[in-house]
């Protein structure tokens, strides 16, 4: 119908070319442009039925492939649980290098055991690992952000200097990403090595370092991160990390590193963070380790004490009358909050 | 003679494997489904499975969906399942609804043929 429409158009346009004087008319003009447009939809409507037809084809097929590479992968890993030995594997094509890369990615991710090491082998054999080690140098960061996912999933102790390297690359989510995956693949992870890397992430990551840091303390145990925080020389940021991360984790064992940080010059947020995490703890024994920290500077740290005496007991009634007289509004306020709630409880 | 597993499982790859690794073994006859509803109608008809092991999120109908109409229709058969949550309540839920194991993903499909080994040597149900 279309070509039908098209070609008398044509038609008419050269019956009118015939006609015509020198000078083109404006009806001449439209029918020009008319003709034109008309020649564009009918090409893009050819170019869309072909790419239709060709993604059918290519989705049919890619499906017959799964099909086909999974028999093969399934049989093969049998003959691997008899023999231990990588026997019969299946044939590559070339262009199939995806569809078998995909489903042995997904097989690593869901299975365990010999199942998936025999996964893990065939996804080595198969130069997957080597592609993807070099998809790591990509310049375009999507690249290699993907190439590392897909190492990720391996969770090869192998891999930890690769991950170390992206760890620090020029993009913020491929390093992150690198990181996470340095915090799940072995025991042996250096946390000296790793938290100076933290160190460089920006704000915006903090809640996805303290994750990996996490990760970490459930690895290795808590004692590796307290280990960190008294020996090593860290800058704020890097310290304010271990610090949450110990408020998050509320384990008794960290108030002897929180008290002796505590003794450190640390900046007014870390400090913050440092009473935000004791008081997670519970009851504190020495009080005037709140009461001196009444006396600080910034109010957000006073406001913390408070709490913290609160969360010890009932408040000495020196600090309390102190900090009723304190110059910040929201430290009087919580004064009032708390005095408030304890005559409520002795009514 | 081979007892009858219905494998229920949206995940195709994954199930094939489970599949290939339990009937390798000569002892399961595997018969494997995508989809909730369908399995219930297997399980209604006249045809014999030995055990179930199903998945969590069925098309047409979930796994706890199941369990709670075949629980209704006092239909009692061991049951396996493999999910990809593992929270505790998840766990108390499937085995709440009468599974005898609650596996989650990874897992290994030589694992889950001795637990269903296991199952069917203790008899119907633990």
């Amino acid at each position: 119908m279309k070509l039908q429409t098209g070609w008398t158009l044509f038609l008419s346009y050269l019956d009118v070319l015939r006609r015509s004087t020198a000078e083109p008319d404006l009806s001449s003009f439209l029918l020009t442009i008319s003709v034109v447009l008309t020649a564009l939809i009918f090409l893009m409507s050819i170019v869309v039925v072909i790419l239709l037809a060709w993604r059918i084809k290519n989705k049919k097929y890619q499906e017959s492939r799964h099909q086909y590479y999974l028999r093969e992968v399934a049989s093969a890993l049998l003959r691997f649980l008899d023999t231990d030995k990588l026997l019969g594997l299946p044939k590559l094509r070339r262009k199939d290098k995806k569809i078998l890369r995909n489903i042995l990615l997904s097989l690593i991710h869901a299975m365990l055991g010999k199942e998936r090491e025999f996964f893990v082998l065939l996804y080595r054999h198969y130069g997957f690992v080597d592609a993807d080690i070099r998809q790591c140098t990509s310049l375009t960061w999507g690249k290699r952000l993907r190439a590392l996912k897909r190492l990720d999933e391996l969770e090869e102790p192998s891999l930890e200097s690769l991950f170390y390297n992206l760890a620090s690359d020029s993009h913020p989510l491929v390093a992150l990403s690198a990181l996470e995956s340095l915090s799940k693949i072995s025991q042996q992870i250096n946390p000296k090595r790793l938290m100076p890397i933290l160190k460089n992430r920006t704000k915006d990551h903090k809640f996805a370092a303290i994750e990996i840091v996490l990760n970490l303390v459930r690895c290795q145990g808590i004692e590796s991160l307290l280990n960190v925080l008294e020996e090593e020389v860290l800058d704020e940021y890097t310290l304010g990390l271990g610090i949450e991360a110990l408020g998050v984790l509320r384990r008794i064992e960290s108030l002897p590193t929180l008290l002796k940080l505590a003794e450190m010059n640390l900046s007014a947020e870390n400090k913050f963070r440092l009473l935000r995490a004791i008081r997670g703890l519970g009851k504190l024994d020495n009080l005037s380790f709140y009461s001196n920290h009444l006396r600080d500077q910034n109010p957000k740290v006073r406001a913390e004490a408070l709490k913290g005496l609160k969360a010890s007991g009932n408040i000495p009634e020196t600090d309390l009358v102190y900090a009723l007289s304190d110059e910040s509004v929201e430290v009087r306020r919580l004064v009032s909050t708390i005095s408030s709630t304890e005559d409520r409880g002795t009514m | 003679m081979r007892k009858k597993v219905l494998l229920v499982d949206d995940a195709i790859d994954h199930a094939q494997i489970l599949k290939a690794v339990l009937e390798h073994s000569k002892l399961f006859e595997v018969v494997h489904t995508r989809s909730g509803l369908e399995a219930y109608q297997m399980l209604k008809s006249k045809e014999k499975f030995a055990m179930l092991v199903t998945g969590i999120n069925l098309p047409g109908m979930t796994g706890y969906e199941l369990l709670t109409r075949l629980n209704a229709e006092k239909i009692n058969l061991p049951t396996l399942v493999l999910s990809q949550k593992q929270g505790q309540e998840d766990v108390m839920r499937g085995l709440s609804l009468g599974a005898s194991y609650f596996v989650s993903k990874p897992f290994s499909p030589t694992d889950i043929m001795d637990k269903i080994l296991k199952t069917l040597s203790a008899g119907a149900k633990p």
